[in-house]
Protein backbone atom coordinates (compact mmCIF):
# COMPACT_ATOMS: atom_id res chain seq x y z
CA UNK A 1 0.00 0.00 0.00
CA UNK A 2 2.82 2.41 0.79
CA UNK A 3 4.35 1.60 -2.54
CA UNK A 4 1.14 2.51 -4.35
CA UNK A 5 0.89 5.72 -2.36
CA UNK A 6 4.46 6.65 -3.25
CA UNK A 7 3.70 5.89 -6.89
CA UNK A 8 0.79 8.28 -6.89
CA UNK A 9 2.74 10.91 -4.99
CA UNK A 10 5.57 10.66 -7.47
CA UNK A 11 3.13 11.06 -10.35
CA UNK A 12 1.67 14.22 -8.84
CA UNK A 13 5.11 15.65 -8.08
CA UNK A 14 6.28 14.97 -11.61
CA UNK A 15 3.26 16.79 -12.98
CA UNK A 16 4.05 19.71 -10.74
CA UNK A 17 7.65 19.67 -11.92
CA UNK A 18 6.57 20.17 -15.49
CA UNK A 19 3.56 22.42 -14.99
CA UNK A 20 4.99 24.52 -12.16
CA UNK A 21 1.60 25.66 -10.95
CA UNK A 22 2.42 25.52 -7.24
CA UNK A 23 5.75 27.27 -7.58
CA UNK A 24 4.77 29.60 -10.37
CA UNK A 25 1.34 30.69 -9.18
CA UNK A 26 0.55 29.60 -5.64
CA UNK A 27 3.89 30.66 -4.21
CA UNK A 28 3.58 34.24 -5.49
CA UNK A 29 0.09 34.27 -4.04
CA UNK A 30 1.38 33.28 -0.61
CA UNK A 31 4.05 35.96 -0.73
CA UNK A 32 1.50 38.51 -1.86
CA UNK A 33 -0.72 37.65 1.09
CA UNK A 34 2.17 38.32 3.46
CA UNK A 35 2.70 41.70 1.90
CA UNK A 36 -0.98 42.57 1.97
CA UNK A 37 -1.08 41.71 5.66
CA UNK A 38 1.78 44.13 6.16
CA UNK A 39 -0.23 46.85 4.46
CA UNK A 40 -3.46 46.04 6.25
CA UNK A 41 -1.95 45.92 9.71
CA UNK A 42 -0.41 49.04 11.05
CA UNK A 43 3.05 48.48 12.45
CA UNK A 44 3.31 51.76 14.26
CA UNK A 45 2.29 50.44 17.64
CA UNK A 46 4.66 48.62 19.91
CA UNK A 47 3.21 45.77 21.90
CA UNK A 48 3.69 46.27 25.60
CA UNK A 49 5.76 43.69 27.41
CA UNK A 50 7.14 42.10 24.27
CA UNK A 51 10.65 43.43 23.90
CA UNK A 52 9.65 46.27 21.60
CA UNK A 53 7.95 44.25 18.95
CA UNK A 54 5.43 46.08 16.80
CA UNK A 55 1.95 44.70 16.33
CA UNK A 56 2.88 43.28 12.94
CA UNK A 57 5.93 41.52 14.31
CA UNK A 58 3.96 40.14 17.22
CA UNK A 59 1.27 38.58 15.03
CA UNK A 60 3.73 37.41 12.36
CA UNK A 61 3.36 33.70 13.22
CA UNK A 62 -0.40 33.93 12.80
CA UNK A 63 -0.08 35.79 9.52
CA UNK A 64 2.36 33.21 8.20
CA UNK A 65 0.00 30.34 8.99
CA UNK A 66 -2.99 32.20 7.54
CA UNK A 67 -1.10 32.65 4.30
CA UNK A 68 -0.18 28.98 4.25
CA UNK A 69 -3.71 27.79 5.02
CA UNK A 70 -5.21 29.93 2.26
CA UNK A 71 -2.55 28.82 -0.21
CA UNK A 72 -3.19 25.20 0.67
CA UNK A 73 -6.72 25.59 -0.69
CA UNK A 74 -5.21 26.18 -4.11
CA UNK A 75 -2.73 23.36 -3.77
CA UNK A 76 -5.43 20.88 -2.78
CA UNK A 77 -7.84 22.00 -5.49
CA UNK A 78 -5.05 21.72 -8.03
CA UNK A 79 -4.15 18.23 -6.87
CA UNK A 80 -7.66 16.97 -7.49
CA UNK A 81 -8.22 18.87 -10.70
CA UNK A 82 -5.39 16.75 -12.09
CA UNK A 83 -7.76 13.79 -11.79
CA UNK A 84 -10.72 15.48 -13.44
CA UNK A 85 -9.91 14.54 -17.00
CA UNK A 86 -10.71 11.07 -18.29
CA UNK A 87 -12.02 9.87 -14.96
CA UNK A 88 -8.59 9.32 -13.50
CA UNK A 89 -9.80 8.51 -10.03
CA UNK A 90 -12.02 5.73 -11.33
CA UNK A 91 -9.16 4.46 -13.44
CA UNK A 92 -6.91 4.32 -10.39
CA UNK A 93 -9.57 2.41 -8.50
CA UNK A 94 -10.05 -0.06 -11.31
CA UNK A 95 -6.32 -0.63 -11.47
CA UNK A 96 -6.81 -2.20 -8.08
CA UNK A 97 -5.26 0.53 -6.02
CA UNK A 98 -6.61 0.77 -2.49
CA UNK A 99 -8.50 4.04 -1.90
CA UNK A 100 -6.45 4.56 1.23
CA UNK A 101 -3.31 4.49 -0.94
CA UNK A 102 -4.79 7.04 -3.30
CA UNK A 103 -5.58 9.20 -0.30
CA UNK A 104 -2.09 8.85 1.14
CA UNK A 105 -0.39 9.39 -2.19
CA UNK A 106 -2.19 12.58 -3.05
CA UNK A 107 -1.86 13.91 0.49
CA UNK A 108 1.83 13.13 0.47
CA UNK A 109 2.38 15.07 -2.73
CA UNK A 110 0.49 18.03 -1.31
CA UNK A 111 2.54 17.82 1.89
CA UNK A 112 5.86 17.92 0.05
CA UNK A 113 4.80 20.81 -2.14
CA UNK A 114 3.42 22.73 0.84
CA UNK A 115 6.64 22.09 2.74
CA UNK A 116 8.69 23.75 0.02
CA UNK A 117 6.18 26.57 -0.06
CA UNK A 118 6.45 27.06 3.69
CA UNK A 119 10.20 27.29 3.62
CA UNK A 120 10.19 30.04 1.04
CA UNK A 121 7.24 31.89 2.54
CA UNK A 122 8.70 31.48 6.02
CA UNK A 123 11.99 32.95 4.94
CA UNK A 124 10.27 35.98 3.46
CA UNK A 125 8.06 36.32 6.53
CA UNK A 126 11.09 36.29 8.79
CA UNK A 127 12.57 39.10 6.75
CA UNK A 128 9.60 41.41 6.36
CA UNK A 129 8.24 40.76 9.82
CA UNK A 130 11.70 40.96 11.33
CA UNK A 131 11.46 37.68 13.21
CA UNK A 132 14.39 35.92 14.75
CA UNK A 133 14.16 32.21 15.37
CA UNK A 134 14.97 31.23 18.93
CA UNK A 135 14.22 27.54 18.67
CA UNK A 136 14.63 26.07 15.21
CA UNK A 137 13.72 22.55 16.32
CA UNK A 138 10.27 23.48 17.54
CA UNK A 139 9.77 25.47 14.36
CA UNK A 140 10.76 22.56 12.15
CA UNK A 141 8.57 20.13 14.07
CA UNK A 142 5.65 22.54 13.90
CA UNK A 143 6.03 23.01 10.16
CA UNK A 144 6.15 19.27 9.59
CA UNK A 145 3.19 18.38 11.81
CA UNK A 146 0.96 21.24 10.70
CA UNK A 147 1.64 20.56 7.03
CA UNK A 148 0.54 16.96 7.45
CA UNK A 149 -2.60 18.16 9.26
CA UNK A 150 -3.51 20.53 6.46
CA UNK A 151 -2.80 18.10 3.63
CA UNK A 152 -4.51 15.09 5.22
CA UNK A 153 -7.67 16.98 6.17
CA UNK A 154 -7.61 18.85 2.88
CA UNK A 155 -7.36 15.67 0.80
CA UNK A 156 -10.20 14.17 2.80
CA UNK A 157 -12.50 17.10 2.13
CA UNK A 158 -11.43 17.25 -1.49
CA UNK A 159 -12.65 13.66 -1.68
CA UNK A 160 -15.98 14.71 -0.19
CA UNK A 161 -16.49 17.46 -2.75
CA UNK A 162 -14.93 15.79 -5.79
CA UNK A 163 -17.05 15.65 -8.92
CA UNK A 164 -19.31 18.52 -7.97
CA UNK A 165 -19.43 21.78 -9.85
CA UNK A 166 -19.31 23.74 -6.62
CA UNK A 167 -16.26 21.95 -5.24
CA UNK A 168 -14.10 25.08 -5.43
CA UNK A 169 -16.32 26.96 -3.02
CA UNK A 170 -17.26 23.96 -0.91
CA UNK A 171 -13.70 22.93 -0.10
CA UNK A 172 -12.81 26.11 1.84
CA UNK A 173 -16.14 26.01 3.66
CA UNK A 174 -15.41 22.47 4.85
CA UNK A 175 -11.67 22.67 5.40
CA UNK A 176 -11.30 25.98 7.19
CA UNK A 177 -13.47 25.25 10.25
CA UNK A 178 -11.59 21.99 10.67
CA UNK A 179 -8.31 23.87 10.39
CA UNK A 180 -9.28 26.23 13.22
CA UNK A 181 -7.52 24.14 15.88
CA UNK A 182 -4.55 23.54 13.60
CA UNK A 183 -4.18 27.25 12.98
CA UNK A 184 -4.53 27.93 16.67
CA UNK A 185 -1.98 25.38 17.80
CA UNK A 186 0.51 25.95 14.99
CA UNK A 187 0.50 29.68 15.69
CA UNK A 188 1.02 29.16 19.42
CA UNK A 189 3.83 26.75 18.71
CA UNK A 190 5.50 29.09 16.22
CA UNK A 191 5.19 31.96 18.67
CA UNK A 192 6.97 29.82 21.20
CA UNK A 193 9.70 29.07 18.69
CA UNK A 194 10.19 32.74 17.83
CA UNK A 195 9.59 34.62 21.03
CA UNK A 196 10.08 32.38 24.02
CA UNK A 197 13.27 30.92 25.40
CA UNK A 198 11.82 27.94 27.24
CA UNK A 199 10.43 24.62 26.02
CA UNK A 200 6.67 25.30 26.20
CA UNK A 201 6.42 25.04 22.45
CA UNK A 202 6.84 21.27 22.55
CA UNK A 203 3.45 20.76 24.16
CA UNK A 204 1.80 22.38 21.19
CA UNK A 205 3.92 20.48 18.73
CA UNK A 206 2.97 17.17 20.28
CA UNK A 207 -0.71 18.15 20.01
CA UNK A 208 -0.19 18.96 16.35
CA UNK A 209 1.40 15.57 15.76
CA UNK A 210 -1.55 13.85 17.42
CA UNK A 211 -3.92 15.81 15.20
CA UNK A 212 -1.92 14.85 12.12
CA UNK A 213 -2.33 11.17 12.96
CA UNK A 214 -6.06 11.71 13.63
CA UNK A 215 -6.67 13.34 10.27
CA UNK A 216 -4.61 10.72 8.48
CA UNK A 217 -6.64 7.99 10.12
CA UNK A 218 -9.93 9.67 9.26
CA UNK A 219 -8.87 10.01 5.66
CA UNK A 220 -7.61 6.48 5.21
CA UNK A 221 -10.71 4.96 6.77
CA UNK A 222 -13.27 6.99 4.85
CA UNK A 223 -11.73 7.54 1.44
CA UNK A 224 -13.07 4.21 0.25
CA UNK A 225 -16.67 5.21 1.01
CA UNK A 226 -16.13 8.60 -0.53
CA UNK A 227 -14.82 7.21 -3.80
CA UNK A 228 -17.52 4.59 -4.31
CA UNK A 229 -19.62 5.10 -7.41
CA UNK A 230 -18.62 8.70 -7.66
CA UNK B 1 -32.49 49.56 30.16
CA UNK B 2 -31.53 45.95 30.02
CA UNK B 3 -35.05 44.97 29.10
CA UNK B 4 -34.32 46.19 25.56
CA UNK B 5 -31.94 43.29 25.12
CA UNK B 6 -34.55 40.89 26.42
CA UNK B 7 -37.19 42.23 24.06
CA UNK B 8 -34.90 42.09 21.03
CA UNK B 9 -33.70 38.61 21.94
CA UNK B 10 -37.16 37.20 22.48
CA UNK B 11 -38.72 38.82 19.42
CA UNK B 12 -36.00 37.74 17.01
CA UNK B 13 -35.98 34.19 18.40
CA UNK B 14 -39.72 33.76 18.21
CA UNK B 15 -39.87 35.43 14.82
CA UNK B 16 -37.37 32.88 13.49
CA UNK B 17 -39.11 29.92 15.14
CA UNK B 18 -42.58 30.90 13.98
CA UNK B 19 -41.46 31.88 10.50
CA UNK B 20 -39.55 28.65 9.97
CA UNK B 21 -42.36 26.50 11.33
CA UNK B 22 -44.83 28.29 9.10
CA UNK B 23 -42.58 27.91 6.08
CA UNK B 24 -42.19 24.18 6.73
CA UNK B 25 -45.94 23.67 6.96
CA UNK B 26 -46.55 25.77 3.87
CA UNK B 27 -43.97 23.91 1.82
CA UNK B 28 -45.31 20.62 3.10
CA UNK B 29 -48.73 21.55 1.86
CA UNK B 30 -47.37 22.56 -1.54
CA UNK B 31 -45.38 19.37 -1.98
CA UNK B 32 -48.24 17.14 -0.80
CA UNK B 33 -50.39 18.57 -3.55
CA UNK B 34 -47.79 17.75 -6.18
CA UNK B 35 -47.03 14.18 -5.23
CA UNK B 36 -49.70 11.58 -6.09
CA UNK B 37 -51.23 9.96 -3.06
CA UNK B 38 -49.87 6.49 -3.82
CA UNK B 39 -46.33 7.78 -3.57
CA UNK B 40 -46.81 9.56 -0.32
CA UNK B 41 -46.33 6.77 2.12
CA UNK B 42 -43.49 7.65 4.46
CA UNK B 43 -41.23 5.37 6.41
CA UNK B 44 -40.39 2.46 4.15
CA UNK C 1 -47.76 19.96 -12.23
CA UNK C 2 -51.35 18.73 -12.13
CA UNK C 3 -50.77 17.43 -15.64
CA UNK C 4 -47.93 15.36 -14.33
CA UNK C 5 -50.12 13.93 -11.63
CA UNK C 6 -52.90 12.87 -13.99
CA UNK C 7 -50.51 11.57 -16.62
CA UNK C 8 -48.65 9.56 -14.04
CA UNK C 9 -51.79 8.00 -12.65
CA UNK C 10 -53.16 7.30 -16.15
CA UNK C 11 -50.00 5.59 -17.30
CA UNK C 12 -49.73 3.90 -13.96
CA UNK C 13 -53.21 2.43 -14.31
CA UNK C 14 -52.62 1.30 -17.89
CA UNK C 15 -49.23 -0.19 -17.25
CA UNK C 16 -50.30 -2.01 -14.14
CA UNK C 17 -48.72 0.13 -11.50
CA UNK C 18 -45.26 0.27 -13.00
CA UNK C 19 -44.74 3.84 -11.92
CA UNK C 20 -45.63 3.53 -8.26
CA UNK C 21 -42.54 3.93 -6.21
CA UNK C 22 -43.76 1.42 -3.72
CA UNK C 23 -46.50 -0.85 -4.98
CA UNK C 24 -47.36 -2.11 -1.54
CA UNK C 25 -47.97 1.40 -0.30
CA UNK C 26 -51.21 2.25 1.34
CA UNK C 27 -52.61 5.68 1.66
CA UNK C 28 -50.84 6.48 4.87
CA UNK C 29 -52.37 9.88 5.10
CA UNK C 30 -55.40 9.39 2.92
CA UNK C 31 -56.21 12.44 0.90
CA UNK C 32 -54.25 14.55 3.38
CA UNK C 33 -52.89 17.54 1.56
CA UNK C 34 -50.24 18.50 4.09
CA UNK C 35 -47.24 16.98 5.81
CA UNK C 36 -49.13 17.12 9.05
CA UNK C 37 -50.52 14.11 10.87
CA UNK C 38 -52.09 13.25 14.18
CA UNK C 39 -48.66 13.07 15.77
CA UNK C 40 -47.57 16.48 14.62
CA UNK C 41 -50.90 18.01 15.49
CA UNK C 42 -50.56 16.71 19.04
CA UNK C 43 -46.99 17.95 19.31
CA UNK C 44 -47.90 21.31 17.84
CA UNK C 45 -50.78 21.68 20.25
CA UNK C 46 -48.61 20.80 23.23
CA UNK C 47 -45.99 23.27 22.05
CA UNK C 48 -48.59 25.98 21.92
CA UNK C 49 -49.79 24.96 25.37
CA UNK C 50 -46.27 25.41 26.66
CA UNK C 51 -45.70 28.66 24.82
CA UNK C 52 -48.45 30.76 26.36
CA UNK C 53 -47.57 30.21 30.02
CA UNK C 54 -43.90 30.38 29.07
CA UNK C 55 -44.22 33.93 27.79
CA UNK C 56 -46.30 34.85 30.80
CA UNK C 57 -43.95 33.40 33.39
CA UNK C 58 -40.68 34.23 31.68
CA UNK C 59 -41.47 37.84 31.01
CA UNK C 60 -43.80 38.79 33.81
CA UNK C 61 -44.07 36.51 36.78
CA UNK C 62 -40.38 35.84 37.27
CA UNK C 63 -39.04 39.11 38.60
CA UNK C 64 -35.69 40.52 37.54
CA UNK C 65 -32.84 38.28 38.59
CA UNK C 66 -31.09 39.33 41.76
CA UNK C 67 -27.63 39.34 40.21
CA UNK C 68 -28.14 39.87 36.54
CA UNK C 69 -31.27 41.91 36.19
CA UNK C 70 -33.61 41.71 33.29
CA UNK C 71 -31.29 40.15 30.76
CA UNK C 72 -31.11 36.85 32.63
CA UNK C 73 -34.50 36.06 31.10
CA UNK C 74 -32.66 35.47 27.87
CA UNK C 75 -31.30 32.32 29.43
CA UNK C 76 -34.81 30.87 29.20
CA UNK C 77 -34.28 30.93 25.44
CA UNK C 78 -30.54 30.38 25.32
CA UNK C 79 -30.34 27.20 27.39
CA UNK C 80 -33.22 25.46 25.59
CA UNK C 81 -31.64 26.45 22.27
CA UNK C 82 -28.42 24.77 23.43
CA UNK C 83 -30.36 21.62 24.30
CA UNK C 84 -32.17 21.45 20.97
CA UNK C 85 -28.96 22.15 19.04
CA UNK C 86 -26.98 19.40 20.75
CA UNK C 87 -29.83 16.91 20.48
CA UNK C 88 -30.34 17.69 16.80
CA UNK C 89 -26.68 17.35 15.89
CA UNK C 90 -26.45 14.17 17.93
CA UNK C 91 -29.38 12.98 15.86
CA UNK C 92 -27.43 13.83 12.73
CA UNK C 93 -24.51 11.78 14.01
CA UNK C 94 -26.68 8.77 14.76
CA UNK C 95 -28.47 9.09 11.41
CA UNK C 96 -25.16 9.27 9.57
CA UNK C 97 -23.85 6.16 11.28
CA UNK C 98 -27.08 4.27 10.70
CA UNK C 99 -27.20 5.35 7.06
CA UNK C 100 -23.72 3.99 6.43
CA UNK C 101 -24.82 0.72 7.99
CA UNK C 102 -28.25 0.32 6.40
CA UNK C 103 -28.28 2.67 3.39
CA UNK C 104 -31.97 3.41 3.78
CA UNK C 105 -33.69 6.60 2.72
CA UNK C 106 -35.06 7.00 6.24
CA UNK C 107 -31.68 7.55 7.89
CA UNK C 108 -30.41 9.69 5.05
CA UNK C 109 -33.33 12.12 5.23
CA UNK C 110 -33.43 12.08 9.02
CA UNK C 111 -29.83 13.26 8.97
CA UNK C 112 -30.79 16.10 6.67
CA UNK C 113 -33.77 17.13 8.77
CA UNK C 114 -31.92 17.08 12.09
CA UNK C 115 -28.98 18.97 10.60
CA UNK C 116 -31.14 21.77 9.28
CA UNK C 117 -33.04 22.17 12.55
CA UNK C 118 -29.74 21.99 14.41
CA UNK C 119 -28.21 24.76 12.31
CA UNK C 120 -31.20 27.01 12.93
CA UNK C 121 -31.13 26.48 16.67
CA UNK C 122 -27.36 26.86 16.70
CA UNK C 123 -27.79 30.28 15.12
CA UNK C 124 -30.42 31.10 17.75
CA UNK C 125 -28.10 29.83 20.45
CA UNK C 126 -25.27 32.08 19.30
CA UNK C 127 -27.59 35.03 18.88
CA UNK C 128 -29.31 34.69 22.25
CA UNK C 129 -26.02 34.04 24.00
CA UNK C 130 -24.49 37.09 22.40
CA UNK C 131 -27.43 39.32 23.31
CA UNK C 132 -27.30 37.96 26.85
CA UNK C 133 -23.59 38.66 27.03
CA UNK C 134 -23.84 42.36 26.31
CA UNK C 135 -25.73 43.51 29.39
CA UNK C 136 -24.25 40.77 31.57
CA UNK C 137 -20.58 40.91 30.71
CA UNK C 138 -20.47 44.12 28.68
CA UNK C 139 -19.58 42.52 25.39
CA UNK C 140 -21.34 40.73 22.54
CA UNK C 141 -18.50 38.29 22.06
CA UNK C 142 -15.77 36.52 24.00
CA UNK C 143 -13.06 34.26 22.67
CA UNK C 144 -13.76 31.62 25.27
CA UNK C 145 -13.71 27.90 24.41
CA UNK C 146 -17.40 27.24 24.43
CA UNK C 147 -18.48 30.23 22.39
CA UNK C 148 -15.74 29.91 19.78
CA UNK C 149 -16.17 26.19 19.31
CA UNK C 150 -19.94 26.70 18.98
CA UNK C 151 -19.32 29.19 16.20
CA UNK C 152 -17.12 26.64 14.46
CA UNK C 153 -19.80 23.98 15.02
CA UNK C 154 -22.30 26.24 13.26
CA UNK C 155 -20.14 26.75 10.21
CA UNK C 156 -19.26 23.06 10.00
CA UNK C 157 -22.88 22.01 9.78
CA UNK C 158 -23.69 24.79 7.35
CA UNK C 159 -21.04 23.06 5.25
CA UNK C 160 -22.78 19.73 5.85
CA UNK C 161 -26.04 21.18 4.53
CA UNK C 162 -24.20 22.52 1.48
CA UNK C 163 -22.76 19.05 0.78
CA UNK C 164 -26.27 17.59 0.97
CA UNK C 165 -27.14 19.82 -2.00
CA UNK C 166 -24.10 18.99 -4.16
CA UNK C 167 -24.80 18.26 -7.78
CA UNK C 168 -23.66 14.66 -7.91
CA UNK C 169 -25.58 11.39 -8.02
CA UNK C 170 -28.00 11.03 -5.13
CA UNK C 171 -26.49 7.88 -3.67
CA UNK C 172 -22.97 9.26 -3.68
CA UNK C 173 -24.25 12.50 -2.21
CA UNK C 174 -26.02 10.77 0.66
CA UNK C 175 -23.01 8.63 1.41
CA UNK C 176 -20.57 11.53 1.44
CA UNK C 177 -22.92 13.56 3.59
CA UNK C 178 -23.09 10.69 6.08
CA UNK C 179 -19.30 10.44 6.19
CA UNK C 180 -19.11 14.18 6.65
CA UNK C 181 -21.68 14.04 9.44
CA UNK C 182 -19.49 11.69 11.42
CA UNK C 183 -16.26 13.55 10.69
CA UNK C 184 -17.78 16.91 11.59
CA UNK C 185 -18.79 15.56 14.97
CA UNK C 186 -15.26 14.35 15.62
CA UNK C 187 -13.79 17.62 14.47
CA UNK C 188 -16.06 19.66 16.70
CA UNK C 189 -14.75 17.70 19.67
CA UNK C 190 -11.19 18.38 18.52
CA UNK C 191 -11.93 22.08 18.10
CA UNK C 192 -13.52 22.33 21.52
CA UNK C 193 -10.65 20.69 23.35
CA UNK C 194 -7.97 22.62 21.46
CA UNK C 195 -9.53 25.96 22.31
CA UNK C 196 -10.16 24.81 25.85
CA UNK C 197 -6.51 23.87 26.27
CA UNK C 198 -5.43 27.17 24.80
CA UNK C 199 -7.66 29.28 26.98
CA UNK C 200 -6.94 27.18 30.00
CA UNK C 201 -3.31 28.09 29.81
CA UNK C 202 -4.02 31.78 29.69
CA UNK C 203 -7.06 32.43 31.78
CA UNK C 204 -9.83 30.52 33.44
CA UNK C 205 -13.33 30.27 32.07
CA UNK C 206 -14.54 33.82 31.74
CA UNK C 207 -18.00 32.99 30.61
CA UNK C 208 -20.35 30.43 31.95
CA UNK C 209 -24.05 30.90 31.49
CA UNK C 210 -24.74 28.02 33.84
CA UNK C 211 -23.27 29.89 36.77
CA UNK C 212 -26.52 31.75 37.14
CA UNK C 213 -28.46 30.59 40.14
CA UNK C 214 -31.75 29.26 38.90
CA UNK C 215 -34.49 28.45 41.35
CA UNK C 216 -38.13 29.11 42.13
CA UNK C 217 -40.07 30.85 39.38
CA UNK C 218 -36.92 30.98 37.31
CA UNK C 219 -36.66 27.22 37.33
CA UNK C 220 -40.29 26.90 36.37
CA UNK C 221 -39.94 29.35 33.50
CA UNK C 222 -36.86 27.53 32.31
CA UNK C 223 -38.75 24.23 32.41
CA UNK C 224 -41.55 25.74 30.35
CA UNK C 225 -39.02 27.11 27.90
CA UNK C 226 -37.34 23.74 27.60
CA UNK C 227 -40.67 22.05 26.98
CA UNK C 228 -41.65 24.50 24.30
CA UNK C 229 -38.36 24.38 22.44
CA UNK C 230 -38.02 20.62 22.59
CA UNK C 231 -41.58 20.19 21.34
CA UNK C 232 -41.26 22.72 18.55
CA UNK C 233 -37.89 21.26 17.60
CA UNK C 234 -39.40 17.79 17.25
CA UNK C 235 -42.27 19.27 15.26
CA UNK C 236 -39.79 20.90 12.90
CA UNK C 237 -37.72 17.74 12.42
CA UNK C 238 -40.79 15.66 11.59
CA UNK C 239 -42.11 18.18 9.09
CA UNK C 240 -38.70 18.73 7.51
CA UNK C 241 -38.20 14.98 7.24
CA UNK C 242 -41.49 14.61 5.42
CA UNK C 243 -40.70 17.52 3.13
CA UNK C 244 -37.39 15.90 2.21
CA UNK C 245 -39.24 12.62 1.61
CA UNK C 246 -41.75 14.29 -0.72
CA UNK C 247 -39.00 16.11 -2.58
CA UNK C 248 -37.28 12.78 -3.04
CA UNK C 249 -40.48 11.22 -4.43
CA UNK C 250 -40.96 14.16 -6.72
CA UNK C 251 -37.44 13.85 -8.07
CA UNK C 252 -38.06 10.16 -8.70
CA UNK C 253 -41.31 10.90 -10.50
CA UNK C 254 -39.67 13.60 -12.57
CA UNK C 255 -36.98 11.16 -13.54
CA UNK C 256 -39.46 8.47 -14.49
CA UNK C 257 -41.52 10.96 -16.45
CA UNK C 258 -38.43 12.14 -18.32
CA UNK C 259 -37.51 8.54 -19.09
CA UNK C 260 -41.06 7.94 -20.34
CA UNK C 261 -40.80 10.94 -22.61
CA UNK C 262 -37.45 9.82 -23.90
CA UNK C 263 -38.76 6.34 -24.63
CA UNK C 264 -41.81 7.64 -26.44
CA UNK C 265 -39.56 9.86 -28.54
CA UNK C 266 -37.46 6.88 -29.54
CA UNK C 267 -40.58 4.87 -30.32
CA UNK C 268 -41.90 7.65 -32.55
CA UNK C 269 -38.59 7.78 -34.34
CA UNK C 270 -38.55 4.05 -34.86
CA UNK C 271 -42.11 4.12 -36.14
CA UNK C 272 -41.34 6.82 -38.64
CA UNK C 273 -38.29 4.93 -39.88
CA UNK C 274 -40.31 1.76 -40.30
CA UNK C 275 -43.01 3.57 -42.18
CA UNK C 276 -40.32 4.73 -44.54
CA UNK C 277 -40.61 8.44 -43.92
CA UNK C 278 -38.46 10.35 -46.27
CA UNK C 279 -38.04 13.15 -43.72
Amino acid sequence: MIRDALLIARKDLRIELSSKIIFGQVLPFSLLVLILFGLAISSDFVVAGSENRTVLEQVAPGLFWLSIVFSSLFAITRSFSLEDKNGNLDALRMAGIDPASIFLGKALAITILMAFLEIVVGALAAVIYRSSILDIEILAATLAAATFCISMAGTLYAGVTAGSKSKDTLLPLLLLPTMAPVLLIATRSTEAALFVEDQTGWGWTILLTVLAFLYTGMGMLTFGSLMEES
Amino acid sequence: MNWVYTIVGYSVTFAVVIFYTGWLMFRGRGLSKKVPVENRRYLD
Amino acid sequence: MTDLKSIVSDVDNISGGVLSVDHRSQEFFGENQTTGSKVTKVIGFLAFLALVPFIFFALFVAGPHTEQGEAARLLFIHLPAVAVTYLSFFGTLVSSIMYLKNRTKFWDLLGGATAEVGVIFCALLLFSGSIWGKPTWGTYWQWDPRLTSTAVLFVMFVGYLAVRKMDIAQEARSRRAAVLGIISFLNVIIVHYSIDWWRGLHQGRTFDSTEVKIEGWYLFSLALGMSFFLLIGTFMVIHKFRILWLEHQLADLDLQFALMERRSEVNDLQDSIELGDKT
